[in-house]
């Protein structure tokens, strides 16, 4: 790109979102005028699959969009920083890759929020009217900062080539991209968190304090939790993009590059998705806090077998992840020489999983009820939070192994201390699986509070100074280590590819339900407790349904990011830049 | 390669059918549903009045949430099925009458804590429960039938009712 | 009875063997699902059988984990594959081709339909509360009594403990007996004529689990004072306030009591 397409490529993004944010208003007031006038209390409702529904579909692509042009970036100028200081193109090419992505993404993202923008007030008019009468301002702020997020992520992709030279600059405008983008994250986190964990307004929805109305008990727990999130899913993302363009790659340049791309963005993934365990359980912290009541329905009541559907579903990444490393042993020289432990870590993972997916009670046939009651006598065990947690921990340390492993496979250790190297690793695995275990066992005996409040934390607490040891352990034992052939990379059979789309496809629907679960937490409230929800979709539906809904979401999210991939890739063509030869 | 991006979109699609297929066969399907409000007549019949209790403590109320209906250990909140012969007793303890101490713990719960249990119960007169004084007194009324002479009625005991929210309504407009 | 299963188990772990040193990882394959499953199955001889929902689930997760782990290595996962192949293309293997295609899959394909279409004669699952809660006042007789907290009068009398004990036997025997068995385990001549049948008192859940107030309330009010979650169509308990005094009804609770060695629950 030249230098007069960066004034271009900045005038192009600005007319896009006016014009965008032009259209959502027009189409508010016309539609507003020409449609019938909502019903008595305050709805109108969509032809055929209803409001919820529509808007459920919307939202939720809305967020997964946002989600990934919030979550790109970090990692895009981490990436980009990373270039800079270690002098390496191959990573410079993977930011500009990334921001590539989420540029593009940025159109998809503000047209879905426009139609949302129009909807919204269109169907739940007087929902939004309180909405507007308690946080109206910030709304304006989160318009303001759209625009000045624009700018910047449009300067910082169209200026890429021309700041070549004056990298630090260019860095420190992503810099200034990722704060922009963690203000908007707090904006809209704000909102959701007053509707779900009100605050600052009286009993009957009069405004008290705006400030206390913006600062719910949610805000910071939730925004702390999508801003982690966030990071998995984009990182996530670009490794699906990377596997469709290994796939879809002709050369074995492109594929080598693909490989390795998509082998760093998953396993950036799935060292964030390492924190979500703990964000996760400071927002249940704040939940129960704000209502006790709202927690429990969450945790034990009509949501319970969501959790087991959560079980299933981190389960199926943890496995993805650890068949794709394994078989990444394939291509490192040497990698042959731990195919043997791979055995052993299989069936840790099996074990792990099947604990996991137990649930508490079963669904049982009424000659299986007349044997044994509601719960099975031995599985029931299985089923409580005690296990689960063991399962967790567990799995999640055979998951780091097999990523060292990865990591050693083609190196050859040269320090002295090999030997008791050797041992105080195996020392550290099986000690902190045996106290992890040992907790397990023992929250059986304990109070729900005491195992929830303490017990928990320690047995993560464990797992992470065990993972910590056993990382500053290889960087000490490899320092200088001798090599024994560098990774082939690009050399990876077409199924470990599948396995990174796996990963990613299973956390959008896991994300899907997640949010489905936030906001049927509310039950039949638009404001918890505030401002009741008194249309015809108040009621929650089956599960089924609602993963039917996600499966829906999740497929158009996809089938636009196949349309994002496919553009880039015209894009390339056309400019001749980028592919192996940028 | 050719068609890669149509296995990989069939791809997608296939795990998402199998994740709806789970949803749909593996998990039990039930709505939960926005409560009724039920209506209570002048001078209705004490079993009736019993019943209605009952299916609010069950469904409405959502009492069933923290309280369990046996004691059993490690419980959040008191048992149902002693509930009555308890009340009954702190009532005595705190030189109060049975109803207004009924009423009292529902309405300000946080004015007085059983031994062994903490500060969690919401005013269920108020959102997000938001029980009528009809559902107040029929759910005092069911407490009471868990282990004690049943002395509430409705609408006799309206007025003791609402002097105790009165009261809860000045805490907290003081604090 | 013969005990197939872990024979299952057993036959999927020696196929499994032979494919291991044949290194043919597809038998392994299938013999280690054979395997699981039979010692899955093969858990209701040393427990309550596992729920078939459980069963089916662990078996889809094996399925799925079994087939990422052979296909790590690109010469296995060929090596797996091979059957498939040589079933589909070889030339020799033409015939058997055949009997897959006319024989094996149609017959397949009845059998589940004939599972779908059979008709079974299992009435429709209720969780059924096996000890419901009691309700706090009953009559029995007229009489206004407080179920809860309700304390056994002849307990106090210590020194006739023994006797109240063996009149109790004397009424059990011309009352419970037929049904609740010479051995207080439920197994009584009519057991088998009931579904569900008549509760044992040995062991440690049924009596040993109950105040004597609940129990003296089922003994009285027998089925009609079921709620209806514990189904009392289902009940073939009598209610014997119509056939025994007051005092019998706690003297044959202290029989039932005192021959198994339970202690009534006082909390």
């Amino acid at each position: 790109m030249s230098d007069v397409s960066v004034k271009k490529g900045l005038a192009k993004g600005l007319i896009k979102l006016t014009v965008l944010l032009g259209i959502g208003f027009i189409f508010l007031l016309l539609l507003g005028k020409i449609l019938p006038a909502p019903t008595e209390d305050g709805y109108r409702l969509f032809p055929v699959i209803g409001s919820r529904v529509w808007v459920w579909i919307i939202a939720q692509l809305h967020l997964n969009f946002a989600a990934f042009v919030l979550g790109v970036p970090i990692f895009a100028v981490s990436m980009e920083y990373l270039s800079w200081r270690r002098k390496d193109d191959r990573l410079d090419r993977i930011a500009y890759d990334f921001t590539k992505l989420f540029t593009l993404a940025y159109t998809i993202t503000a047209s879905i929020g426009t139609v949302l923008l129009i909807s919204l007030p269109l169907l739940y008019p007087k929902f939004i009217d309180h909405m507007m009468r308690i946080l109206g301002p910030t709304w304006w702020l989160y318009i303001a900062f759209m625009y000045v997020e624009v700018i910047v992520c449009y300067y910082y992709y169209y200026s890429w080539h021309k700041m070549k030279d004056k990298k630090g600059a260019h860095v420190a405008i992503g810099g200034l991209l990722n704060i922009m983008g963690t203000i908007m994250l707090l904006i809209t986190s704000a909102w959701v968190g007053y509707m779900t964990t009100p605050g600052g307004v009286s009993e009957t929805g009069e405004l008290v304090n705006r400030w206390q109305a913006v600062k719910t008990f949610m805000w910071i727990p939730l925004s702390l939790h999508r801003l982690v999130a966030n990071v998995v899913f984009g990182a996530g993302i670009a490794a699906a993009y990377a596997a469709y363009r290994f796939i879809a790659s002709e050369t074995d340049e492109d594929r080598a590059y693909y490989d390795w791309m998509g082998y760093t963005s998953a396993m950036i993934s799935i060292g964030f998705s390492l924190l979500l365990p703990g964000v996760g359980y400071l927002l249940g912290v704040e939940i129960y806090s704000f209502n006790e009541q709202m927690g429990i329905q969450l945790m034990g009541g009509f949501f319970a077998w969501l959790w087991v559907m959560q079980a299933i579903l981190i389960g199926a990444i943890l496995m993805f992840v650890n068949y794709y490393l394994w078989i990444s042993l394939n291509k490192m020289p040497g990698g042959e020489r731990y195919f043997k432990y791979v055995k052993f870590l299989f069936i840790i993972m099996l074990l792990g999983y099947a604990v996991w997916l137990t649930p508490h009670s079963v669904a049982l046939s009424l000659d299986e009820a007349r044997k044994m009651g509601t719960y099975h006598p031995v599985l029931g065990n299985l089923g409580v939070m005690a296990a689960k947690n063991t399962a967790v921990v567990i799995t999640y340390l055979a998951t780091f192994l097999s990523f060292a492993i990865f990591k050693m496979s083609n190196k050859e250790s040269v320090v002295s201390w090999v030997k008791l190297g050797n041992a105080l690793r195996g020392l550290i695995v099986v000690g902190s699986s045996v106290i992890m275990l040992a907790i397990g066992v023992y929250s059986y005996m304990v109070t729900s509070s005491v195992r929830v409040k303490v017990l928990s934390p320690i047995q993560f607490g464990i797992f992470f100074l065990a993972i910590i040891a056993l990382f500053i352990l290889d960087a000490k034992m490899f320092k200088g280590a001798k090599i024994i052939g560098e990774p082939r990379w690009g050399k990876m059979p077409e199924r470990s590819q599948y396995a990174l789309i796996g990963i990613t496809v299973t956390f959008t629907w896991l994300m899907g339900m997640m949010g489905y679960m936030r906001s049927g937490g509310r039950q039949y409230w638009h404001v918890y407790g505030i401002m009741k929800d008194t249309s015809v979709d108040a009621f929650l539906p089956t599960h089924g349904y609602a993963a039917v809904i996600t499966s829906i979401v999740t497929v158009i999210f996809y089938a636009l990011m196949g349309f994002l991939f496919y553009g880039i890739m015209k894009l390339e063509k056309k400019g001749g830049q980028g592919g192996a030869k940028a | 390669m050719k068609g890669g991006a149509i296995k990989l979109f069939l791809v997608v699609v296939g795990i998402n059918i199998f994740f709806a297929y789970i949803g749909l066969y593996f998990l039990p399907q039930s709505q939960s549903l926005p409560p009724k409000t039920i209506k209570i007549e002048k001078g209705i019949p004490q079993d009736e009045l019993i019943a209605v209790g009952e299916s609010i403590i069950f469904g409405k109320g959502q009492c069933m949430v923290c309280h369990p209906m046996k004691p059993e250990t490690g419980m959040r909140a008191p048992a149902i099925a002693t509930i009555g012969a308890e009340m009954v007793k702190s009532a005595k303890e705190r030189n109060m009458p049975v109803e207004a101490y009924v009423f009292e713990a529902l309405v300000n719960p946080s004015s007085y804590i059983q031994k062994g249990f903490e500060n969690m119960m919401p005013p269920v007169h108020k959102p997000p429960t938001s029980l009528t004084e009809g559902e107040l007194i029929a759910v005092s009324a069911f407490l009471q039938s868990k282990g004690s002479n049943i002395t509430i009625n409705y609408p006799d005991s309206v007025p003791v009712l609402q002097e105790e929210i009165t009261k809860e309504a000045k805490k907290g407009g003081s604090g | 009875m013969l005990k197939i299963y872990p024979i299952i188990a057993v036959i999927g772990l020696f196929l499994s063997i032979v494919a291991v040193l044949r290194k043919s990882p597809f038998f392994n394959f299938a013999g280690l699902l054979i395997f699981i499953y039979g010692l899955l199955k093969s858990a209701e001889y040393i427990m309550p059988a596992l729920p078939a929902q459980v069963i089916l689930m662990y078996m889809a997760m094996c399925v799925f984990s079994l087939f990422i782990y052979f296909s790590i290595q690109e010469e296995t996962f060929k090596a797996f594959l091979e059957p498939m192949r040589a079933v589909l293309a070889d030339d020799n293997k033409k015939f058997l081709r055949l009997i897959i295609v006319f024989a094996a899959l149609p017959l397949f394909a009845g059998y589940l339909t004939y599972v779908k279409v059979k008709p079974t004669y299992n009435p429709p699952v209720s969780a059924r509360i096996v000890h419901p809660e009691p309700p706090s006042q009953m009559d029995f007789k007229g009489k206004t009594m407080n179920v809860l907290g309700l304390e056994n009068p002849l307990r106090k009398d210590t020194a006739n403990f023994a006797k109240y004990v063996e009149e109790g036997k004397k009424i059990y025997y011309q009352n419970c007996f037929f049904c609740h068995g010479d051995d207080l385990d439920g197994k009584g001549h009519m057991a088998d004529a009931f579904n569900p049948v008549p509760l044992p008192f040995r062991g440690t859940d049924t009596i040993a689990q109950l105040p004597e107030s609940f129990v003296f309330w089922r003994v009285s009010k027998g089925w009609r004072g079921l709620p209806a979650g514990s189904g009392p169509w289902n009940s073939a308990m009598p209610s014997f306030e119509d056939f025994l005094t007051e005092e019998e009804v706690w003297k044959v609770i202290m029989f039932i009591y005192e021959s198994t060695g339970n202690k009534p629950r006082s909390w």
